[in-house]
Formats: structure tokens, sequence, C-alpha cells
């Protein structure tokens, strides 16, 4: 709409919002009787890493800050991209693209060549797209649509949006009405884009994480903790540079905690260490 | 504990004292304690004076159900709020779609604003701040309205009226006319994000004035003369559930005067983040207006 209103007009609003509840008036689907509901077999969308992620969901990865959270989600990325596994799991290859807010260019460039030396990935890399993003940090609601419109062409297995917090734009991270309207896009994006999956990274809160709950940890709003379809953890183990990955599945078998150990630039599985001891001081456990 | 009645603990300032005075006043009233002894007690265990002066007499003729209760306005809906910031425009954006050309950076244009916005000698009020205010007519407020910071967006009936607490007073609802203007202010987010919610709003309402606050946000002026109170209530209730504050539905309450001075002579960041520069310091800049809408 460009052109503003000369006159008033009042009949053009949007309908009234209800009285009795005060909510915005949406056309839901009909109820169905469960025996109609089980006579078409719905397809559940396929797993892209065995036992952790599936096609057109959205998944967190959280950890706390310098816990490696980037170089995590990039080795995801190229493993799904060339379909090589990712901490042991079978992948199952697909395009990827990778939303960069937070790298400068040239220091991302470096990780992407070492990672995929040190991965022993063959050259020319196929199916990785990156979108080099830092400095051009919005709130979602104005990068929503030019991410779509990028997607839809795309056929990308995985979107990877890394970190969150550059689009949270005006919004309050520890507002759950305003993270879930922020989340929302995320499934919008996934559909958009034709059922990618989407993984972001979103860092802890300041202190000891080891003694939250594992889908409490991150920073900001409880609905971190409820909206995502999984969550993966890095939280440092006791012996230093190691983590303990943990995960919250909502259509996987609950998965038991393990150890990775940090061995630049990749990480790798430490079965040697107790996943149940974690540190229990705040930070990167030192050198 | 007072005589066996239980009042919470008051909180401490800013962290929901005005919910407490509300409560003890309830409770107060509710036992039987007399408002004089009640007042009394509520401003004793209060950890900051009253704001406004009323605030405890208010609470209590709200407890005893003298007050009249205002429209319920529609709390903010963010997912609509999204959907309309997405469509813009921007802050730059609404000042470059202004009928009346905006130039910032001027000599204040007060009294040309107020004269098309006021034409005629009516009464106006107008104020440096909530407690420095005068009622008079336009004819005398003849160049003296540039370094003042507030207006009544509607012409007042009379130089002065009785408030609530019966009082004589410049500032009233009783002495205020009626509606001309209403205005609508977005109290959160970034002025580009005002901008679009209030771009939305005039596509359903004359918009004639936008005046930046001199801190955070802008305020929309809609020329309402004519349609019916009901139809004013319906876009307001719109307004509000895009996160606009309900309390400039008051006919009484001031806003920022077009082209006016800050009290505190100070500005905000918002303008500047938005990309727009040149304002002088403390000015309430206008950032659009249309005469056309005016009658």
């Amino acid at each position: 709409m460009s052109a503003s209103a000369k006159d008033w007009n009042i009949q053009l609003l949007p309908a009234p919002i209800a009285a009795d509840n005060k909510a915005p008036q949406i056309v839901l689907p009909p109820i169905v009787a469960a025996e109609v509901f089980l006579e078409t077999p719905l397809l559940q969308p396929p797993e892209l890493v065995g036992g952790l992620i599936h096609r057109e969901t959205v998944t967190m990865f959280g950890g706390g800050s310098k816990s490696y959270k980037t170089f995590t989600v990039l080795d995801l990325g190229l493993s799904v991209s060339q379909g090589v596994p990712w901490w042991g799991r079978n992948v199952v290859q697909g395009r990827v693209l990778y939303l960069n807010f937070e790298i400068a260019p040239a220091f991302f460039q470096h990780r992407i060549s070492t990672m995929s030396d040190a991965k022993g990935l063959v050259r020319p890399l196929r199916d990785f797209d990156i979108w080099n993003l830092r400095g051009c940090a919005r709130g979602i609601e104005h990068l929503a649509h030019p991410i779509i419109e990028r997607c839809r062409s795309g056929n990308y297995a995985i979107i990877i949006i890394d970190p969150i917090y550059k689009l949270m734009g005006d919004r309050s991270e520890n507002s759950n009405d305003e993270m879930a309207s922020m989340l929302n896009y995320f499934d919008e994006i996934s559909t958009e884009a034709g059922g990618a999956a989407v993984v972001f990274c979103h860092h802890y809160t300041k202190g000891v994480s080891s003694t939250k709950a594992q889908i409490d940890r991150v920073s900001g709003a409880g609905v971190f903790g409820r909206y995502p379809d999984g969550i993966i953890t890095l939280t440092p183990h006791e012996q230093s540079n190691a983590f303990v990955a943990e995960a919250t599945l909502r259509n996987f078998q609950p998965l038991a905690p393990f150890v990775l150990r940090w061995e630049y630039p990749l990480m790798e599985a430490a079965e040697d260490l107790d996943p149940k001891k974690q540190a229990r001081k705040a930070g990167r456990t030192p050198l | 504990m007072i005589s066996g009645i239980r009042l919470k603990e008051c909180p401490a300032e800013g962290e929901g004292v005005h919910r407490w005075i509300f409560h003890a006043a309830c409770t107060l009233t509710d036992a039987g304690v007399s408002a004089d002894s009640a007042a009394e007690i509520i401003e004793e265990l209060m950890t900051r004076p009253p704001k406004p002066w009323s605030e405890v007499d208010d609470a209590l003729r709200s407890a005893r159900g003298e007050r009249k209760a205002g429209p319920r306005w529609t709390p903010a809906i963010p997912n609509c709020i999204v959907e309309v910031v997405k469509a813009g425009p921007s802050l730059a954006e609404l000042i470059s779609r202004s009928p009346q050309p905006i130039h910032l950076g001027q000599p204040s244009h007060t009294e040309k604003y107020i004269d098309a916005l006021f034409p005629g000698d009516p009464w106006l009020c107008v104020g440096r701040s909530d407690s420095d205010f005068y009622t008079t007519r336009r004819s005398l407020w003849r160049e003296r309205l540039s370094d003042r910071a507030l207006i009544v967006p509607s012409p007042m009936s009379s130089q002065k009226g009785r408030t609530k607490q019966g009082k004589l007073s410049c500032h009233s609802e009783a002495n205020t006319g009626p509606r001309r203007f209403l205005v609508v202010e977005f109290d959160s987010g970034s002025l580009d994000k005002q901008a679009a919610l209030l771009w939305r709003l005039a596509q359903f309402a004359p918009l004639a004035l936008v005046v930046f606050s001199g801190g955070k946000s802008a305020h929309s002026w809609f020329f309402c003369e004519g349609p019916a109170e009901d139809k004013l209530t319906r876009f307001f209730d719109y307004a509000t559930s895009l996160g606009a504050d309900p309390k400039t539905w008051s006919r009484s309450q001031f806003v920022r005067i077009p082209d006016g001075e800050r009290s505190d002579g100070k500005t905000g960041e918002g303008l500047s983040a938005a990309g727009v520069v040149g304002v002088p310091e403390g000015r309430q800049a206008v950032l659009y207006f249309n005469l056309e809408v005016i009658r």
C-alpha cells in the first residue's frame, strides 16, 4: 500500500478480534476421526543425519561462547554436502546453504579450507553454498523473505543460520512471544525452501551450564527449550578441550550423552571420557 | 500487618509499585478502612512518592468502584506487528512520502503548523512539562510556542475545568473540547518499525502529521472531526493491537507539539539510527505533514 487515506476507511480495517478471547481469527483444519486419519499413510521426512536430524525440522545447536559452535555446524554442512559421516553418523547427501552472519569472510574462507582438508574432502566442494551476511544483521522479518527467495530454487536439504541473535532485530531475547514469532519464520523458511532442515546456533547463558537441565541452558526465553524439534548442546567436560554432546529430540529415540574432543579444526569422538563428568566451572576449560 | 489486615510488602521503585497501590487500596477498602486512613497507610508504606500526586486517591476511588472504566484495548499481537513491519516503509521513506515537503534542520515552524492544525482562535492547552502548562487563546500563544514541548491535540472548550480531584485546572478532561486529532504513539521499537506501523494505520484514517518526540518515538496525528466515537474506538483498538500506547486515547493527554523543543533539550539516537540527520538537538521535528486531510 503506498497511498495514505484521505478520509476514514474503518470498513477496510481487518476483521475485529473476537471480544471473548481477543485472538486473531484463523482458518483451522477440520477435526478427523482417528481411523480416517490412519487411512492415508503419511511419509515421514527423510533422515538427514542418522538419529539426529530430519528434513523439514528445526534444530538448535547450543553452547557457551567460544565453544566451537560455528566449527561444529560448519562441519555438519560440509559433511551433508559431501555425503560423509558427521560425528560418526551417516548422513544423506544434500545441498547445503550456510548463512554466515558472524565470521568475517576471509576467516570463514580459511575455516572452510582448513576443515575440508582435515576431513579429507575432495575439491572442488559440491553442493555447499555460502552466504556471507556479516554486517547485514536485521530482524528476521526483514530477512526471511529475501532468504526464501534465494532458497526456492536451491533445492537445499539443510539451511544453517549462524548465529541466531543476529536476526533478533528489536525483539527481546527474554520474550517468549517475540522469540516464538522469530522461530515461526524458521518454519516458514523450511517449508518455502522445499522442506529443508533449518539448523541454527544459539549461545548459553552466562555461568555454570552443567547445573541446568539440557534444554534450559541457552540464553533467553523458555520457548527455545520447546520450539525446536531437536536441541543439541555442547557443554564443557571437566577435562580440558572436551565437550559433552547431549540431544533432546522430538522425533528420534533418546540419545545417550557422549564426549567430543576438540582437535583443531574438528571435534572427534572421545570414547575414553565419561559424559557424566561435566565441568563445574563456567567457561571453556583451559588448554 | 495493620490491625489484622494483611498487605503485601511494597516492591522497590520500578518493580510494580503502581500495582501494589491498587492491591493495598482494594485490601484496605474491603476491610472497611476509611479513605483518609487508607491513603495515609498506603503512602507510609510506599517506596516512592505518588506519581502523579493523585495516584493513591485514584487507586482508592477505583477500589470503591467510582472510576469509570475506559475501553479495554486489544493488547499487541506480535505476529501482526511483524507482518506490518515487513511491509515498511522505513522512516526515511515515510518522510519522502510527505505531501508537504519536509525540510529538516530549518528554524522551527511551530506557528505555521499550529495555524494549520487549529485555525481560528481556539483555546489551546500548551505546556513545557506535565506540571508546567497553561490554556489560553491561540492568538495569545503567537510567537511563544516554538520552545514549548507539549500540547493537547484538540482545542479546549474553556480556559479551566475541574480535574477528577475537583480542582480547577487549565488541563483537565472537563475543559477539553471534542476530538480534533487522535494521536497514536508506538512506545517501543525503532523509528523505522514505528514508521511502518503508523503508515499501516494511515491506510484507514487521514494522517495529518507525524512528530518526532525528541526521544524514541513518533506521534502520528489523525484528523478525526466527523467520525462517530465508535469508529474511532475501532480504529484505536486496531492501533493497540499493533502496539500503540493506549494512553493517547484520553482527549486531554499531552502529546508533542510539532517542531517544538523538548524541555530537557536532548535528542535521542532514534533518528540517526534510522538514517535521518540534520535535526537540531532537542527539536521535536515534523516528519510528515498532509494539509489536505485537515478541514
